[in-house]
């Protein structure tokens, strides 16, 4: 059953990346792909296509989407050895040994809803509807040192189990562009201001664990200090002694969802492209340098829990039944299920409704190519992703062909954070005004995803409007 | 789109899914974590074990004042008695009072007199007095006058009371009044003219004007008619001595006849209204227990019938008084017509006193009676030797209570068996020895007879094993009075006086017999009304037995054991487990524990764990004194241990219990002491 759900998500994810045209963005083998116009989604300087007018439209425009960890699910998850050879076993020790101190995992997905661009002279102007979500989920490697070696060997000691972060938003992007040939076949600087419509956050400022062992095992003391900011449009409920008893999201309107507008952010992409030599050209830019407030329909939890486990003191339920202080046992065990729920159960007095920003990913694009003849170049990228305390460096190396005017091919080889096996592969056929285009980093990983660290893919749809004379000057450039 | 669909073909044939094939999944994780946690904790006494321990049964175990717990086991009725088979009694009782003679009645005093005048003097006697008359009235000297010579009668009135009786007793008295002016001296007599004789004579000399003289005679066997006269033998004066007096020729001197305290024993009388009798006598009560002298006894019912027997003429009742039989403190009394008619009494509630007679005082009812006899219309014929005859029938009789010699009487105690059925005992094995166990008797008496037992006991356990207690032979408890209630009484066996202590430690998990007799007035009191035996037969003679067990222990190696249902996969997930005992334990006992896994079905041992030690036991000093001990114990089970665990379905909880200094001392189990403890459990799990 778990499988097949596996492979529909994954048939449902192609099938809506197919019906892209625009909006890749962390793909490094797309920025030096020839005859793509998305590069400029990492460069707003960077046009590989000659294109005066790029038409992305709702429902073709494409699809983003990568997930990135610092393990595979194969370091989990395996098959096993002897008798379990034939099955897959859950490896809790491998899995901790592939760990770092902190780990990340983050999915992104951007859906594009509209482009459009216009090329004018030495001008490209552009406006660009999108619709991005990132999640970002990170532990500490101790949380999963606890779960394999339990709390004995560590009696006498404070555990700390570390954060746990879940860092996750969706936010409509409405984003204007403008690149200009400042200095001709020299230098072409480009400029993107982006405001931001936050839909969903949620933030965690902090999520610490702790648990105390007893030198001689008396007790536990379990410790926990989060501050969570979230917006959504749910009513926060509370039961008749003031604690948190749920989320309802019944009442929520899929319009004010999809059109709320009271989370309003800010970004602006930068770059710059420079011909050092008629063979080299040099690229930097910087991508995505902003943040959003989010100030409707926001909660925040600030709760600091200790509870102290010593037992169930069986002293009153031992005796005569019949006495006024028994409690009998199940009683007992009872009333202190109830302390320990309530002991981390939220409370009313525990909520606010203070706005509070997040910051978007930003990425720092640094790279250069070489031409190596009319039809091929090699190209060097690398590229810093930072979000939030999260932060990877790539570095691509890629070989850009174009076949006619109608086939770009581009193969690269990417280090990406610890991962030293990602080979990309990007194809775009243009058939008339229509290009289709496919851009991976990581096309092994897709052969066997079990051990894949980082996964991406981007699908579209181009509409392309005169290029055929661009691509001469282009050429000429 | 063609394009695109291609590249899906491409990437769904290529894709090596076989990793993500989550239905391959193995319920395997290698994980071999390992967690210590606190199960439960405890501050708890003794007597809060012993409560939870005992919700059956929360008298089964109870402490004395200095805290010391006991383990009561009671038996009530090990022997009850029907008292009303004690004693028999009679339900009915017939007495006759025999024939006896009514007696002499009494006709009552008769007085008659007579005034002999001048005038009758001088009709009577002539002479010198005849010569007065001239005087009648006037002064004049009266003359010196002497009758010596015939009899001169003077008629009296007659007797209305009888016409002829037999004086059985009384006596005449005649008295004389001398109302002349002149100094007399009479003689005379008083003469009977039916039976023509003198009854008495009399002589008055020198009596005095105004004078009065008497003289009294017995009529003892006087045979008497009622037609009776004075008859003046002499009469003298000396006269005035001519000195002129006043002459009155009705001066009188008077003569009286009275007859008082008279009894008749035979004759024709006006019977007056009197009581005749008094008999007194006492029936003899026959009790069926030969050698039973009552004193006294209490009657719930009961009747009395009395009829009478009547020779006489005479009408009237007879007063019975049974002195001794009495309703609320008043004697029994009945008025029997002395015509035949019966007359009943009822006796509900009434005490007899059986030891009224001195020279029988026991087993009679005395009693009285007086004839009452009425007046008679007219003469009747009475004779003395008239007879009655009471005949009194007691019927009905429901005893309440008696005092009495009852004799030496012997009880049996029936042999008889129980089962003490102490779920402790049965728990337990090997060696215990209680310092101060015993069996305590308890007896309820109401039998006010002194009497000593004599009862044995005797014990079993299920090896067959056998002890007898040995008990000495004890007076059991005597109330003081019949109306005192039960007198209630504990006979003690302890180890002085028997080998209690070698029954209790055998332990007794069988059966245990009993049998003995009760023996009555075996001792030499003497037994009298002043301190007789007495029975109430509402009484009750119980005896129930408490063996009460302290729990004041020396116990080296002494096992329990208890299984219970366990289900072996509840473990499959385990690798090992280590249960870890904080206690300061206040109680003088060493506790260890082993586990055994069993299936209970077949019996089949499959291993058992390595005997550990769970407690150790508080210290005492030679004073007695209980210091606790702190300690932590492990109580441990390795991975074959686990293995075992997981292929069985019964736990069998094997304890050994020691006291202190490995069994050599005793221990004392306060209700108060204290076990503290923490249960920490520390276990490996292998998922």
């Amino acid at each position: 059953m778990k499988n097949i759900f596996l492979k529909l998500l994954l048939f449902s994810l192609i099938f809506i990346a197919g019906l892209a045209t625009v909006s890749a963005q962390e793909s490094s083998t797309l920025q030096f792909m020839k005859g793509v116009p998305q590069s400029d989604l990492q460069n707003p300087a960077l046009h590989n296509d000659s294109s005066l007018v790029v038409v992305g439209l709702p429902g073709l425009s494409g699809l983003y989407y990568d997930f990135n960890s610092g393990f595979a699910i194969n370091d989990l998850i395996h098959k096993g050895t002897g008798a379990l050879s034939d099955s897959l076993v859950l490896d809790i020790n491998g899995f901790h040994n592939s760990l770092k101190t902190t780990n990340t995992l983050e999915q992104h997905l951007t859906i594009p809803l509209f482009y459009l661009g216009i090329r004018n002279k030495k001008s490209f102007y552009s406006f660009g509807v999108s619709d991005k979500a990132v999640a970002q989920f990170s532990f500490s490697k101790s949380f999963v040192t606890f779960l394999k070696d339990g709390n004995a060997p560590y009696m006498g000691e404070n555990f700390d189990l570390g954060n746990i972060g879940v860092n996750a938003f969706h936010y409509r992007e409405f984003a204007l562009g403008y690149s200009n040939e400042l200095i001709k076949d020299k230098l072409t600087v480009g400029l993107k201001a982006k405001i931001l419509y936050g839909k969903f956050a949620m933030q965690t400022e902090r999520l610490n664990l702790n648990v105390e062992t007893a030198a001689d095992g008396s007790y536990l003391n379990l410790k926990s200090d989060m501050k969570i900011n979230f917006s959504a449009p749910i009513t926060v409920e509370y039961d008749s002694d003031g604690y948190f008893s749920g989320m309802n999201g019944d009442n929520v309107n899929k319009n004010d969802y999809y059109f709320e507008r009271g989370n309003m952010g800010i970004a602006i992409d930068l770059g710059a492209v420079y011909k050092l030599t008629p063979k080299i050209t040099l690229t930097g830019s910087i991508v995505d340098l902003g943040k959003i407030s989010f100030k409707n329909n926001v909660h925040n939890l600030s709760h600091v829990s200790t509870y102290k486990w010593d037992g169930i003191d069986f002293s009153k339920s031992v005796g005569d039944t019949a006495a006024a202080d028994y409690v009998s046992p199940s009683d007992l065990v009872d009333d202190e299920m109830e302390k320990f729920k309530n002991s981390f159960k939220p409370q009313k007095n525990e909520f606010n409704s203070d706005a509070f920003g997040m910051s978007i990913p930003m990425k720092i694009y640094l790279g250069g190519t070489y031409k190596i003849n009319d039809k091929l170049d090699i190209g060097l990228l690398d590229r810093l992703y930072k979000n939030g305390d999260f932060s990877q460096n790539t570095v691509a190396l890629s070989a850009n062909a174009m076949f006619g005017n109608f086939f770009s091919l581009t193969g690269s080889y990417s280090m990406i954070g610890g991962s030293y096996d990602n080979l990309g592969l990007g194809i775009a056929i243009r058939m008339g005004f229509a290009q289709l285009y496919l851009v991976n980093d990581n096309v092994l990983a897709l052969a066997d995803l079990a051990k894949a660290e980082f996964v991406n893919f981007r699908f579209g749809v181009n509409f392309l409007f005169g290029r055929k004379q661009k691509v001469k000057k282009v050429e000429e450039l | 789109m063609f394009f695109c669909f291609l590249l899906l073909l491409f990437f769904v044939n290529s894709c090596k899914l076989d990793d993500l094939d989550f239905s391959k999944l193995s319920d395997k994780m290698g994980l071999n974590s390992e967690f210590v946690a606190p199960v439960a904790k405890a501050n708890i006494t003794v007597w809060d074990l012993v409560q939870s321990a005992n919700k059956k049964n929360y008298d089964l175990v109870t402490k004395d004042a200095n805290g010391l717990l006991k383990i009561v086991y009671k038996k009530d009725g090990l022997f009850k008695y029907n008292v009303r088979e004690f004693l028999k009694f009679p339900v009915k009782q017939s007495f006759s009072s025999g024939d006896k003679v009514l007696g002499e009645i009494s006709p009552g005093d008769i007085s008659i007199s007579r005034n002999i005048t001048l005038n009758d003097l001088a009709n009577s006697l002539g002479g010198a007095i005849a010569g007065l008359v001239a005087f009648d009235g006037k002064k004049a000297p009266f003359p010196a006058i002497t009758h010596n010579g015939s009899n001169v009668g003077y008629s009296l009135s007659g007797i209305d009371d009888f016409t002829s009786i037999t004086v059985s007793k009384g006596s005449l008295e005649t008295v004389i009044e001398n109302k002349l002016k002149v100094k007399v001296t009479i003689s005379g007599s008083l003469y009977d003219l039916q039976y023509n004789r003198k009854i008495t004579d009399f002589t008055f000399a020198d009596i005095a004007p105004n004078g009065t003289a008497i003289k009294s005679v017995n009529m003892g066997g006087v045979q008497l008619s009622n037609k009776i006269e004075f008859r003046m033998l002499t009469f003298e004066t000396s006269g005035s001595a001519f000195s002129p007096i006043d002459v009155n020729m009705k001066d009188y001197f008077k003569m009286s006849f009275n007859m008082k305290d008279m009894g008749m024993s035979q004759g024709n009388v006006m019977v007056k209204s009197q009581s005749l009798t008094n008999v007194g006598g006492a029936f003899g009560f026959v009790f069926p227990e030969a050698d039973l002298k009552a004193f006294n006894a209490a009657l719930k019912k009961g009747s009395l019938t009395i009829k009478t027997k009547n020779t006489s003429k005479l009408t009237g009742t007879i007063d019975l008084t049974l002195t001794e039989i009495k309703k609320n403190g008043t004697p029994v009394k009945a008025s029997i017509p002395l015509n035949g008619n019966s007359t009943t009494i009822d006796l509900t509630g009434a005490d007899i006193n059986f030891a009224a007679d001195p020279n029988v005082p026991y087993n009679r009812i005395p009693y009285a009676y007086s004839v009452q006899v009425n007046n008679t219309s007219g003469y009747i014929d009475y004779s003395a030797a008239d007879l009655i005859c009471l005949d009194v029938t007691l019927d009905n009789l429901e005893f309440k209570s008696i005092l009495g010699d009852f004799g030496k009487r012997v009880i049996q105690i029936d042999p008889g068996v129980f089962d003490m059925n102490v779920d402790m005992f049965n728990k337990i094995d090997g060696g215990f020895i209680l310092s101060n166990p015993e069996l305590k008797l308890i007896i309820q008496n109401s039998i006010g007879v002194p009497a000593s037992v004599s009862l044995d006991f005797m014990a079993t356990n299920k090896a067959g094993q056998a002890v007898s207690l040995n008990p000495p032979i004890f007076d059991i408890p005597v109330p003081s009075s019949v109306n005192a209630g039960a007198a209630i009484g504990n006979i003690i066996f302890n180890k002085e006086n028997s080998r209690i202590v070698d029954l209790v430690a055998l332990p007794p998990t069988g059966k245990i017999s009993y049998k003995g007799q009760v023996d009555f007035n075996q001792t030499k009191h003497t037994i009298s009304p002043q301190n007789p035996n007495f029975l109430d037969l509402d009484a009750t003679f119980d005896i129930g037995m408490a063996l009460e067990l302290p729990l004041e222990l020396q116990v080296k190696n002494l096992t329990f054991k208890d299984t219970t249902g366990i289900s072996g996969n509840d473990f499959d997930k385990l690798e090992s487990a280590e249960l870890i005992v904080n206690a300061l334990n206040g109680i003088p006992l060493d506790v260890d524990m082993q586990l055994s896994f069993v299936d209970t079905i077949s019996k089949k041992q499959y291993g058992a764990s390595k005997i550990s030690k769970v407690f150790k036991a508080a210290q005492v000093n030679n004073s007695g004194v209980i210091t606790p001990s702190q300690s932590v114990q492990t109580f441990g089970l390795d991975k074959n241990d686990i293995e075992n665990l997981g292929k069985a379905n019964g736990l069998v909880f094997n304890g050994t219990v020691s006291s202190s200094a490995s069994g050599e001392t005793v221990a004392k189990i306060l209700s108060d002491s204290r076990l503290e403890m923490k249960v920490v459990i520390k276990s490996k799990v292998n998922l």
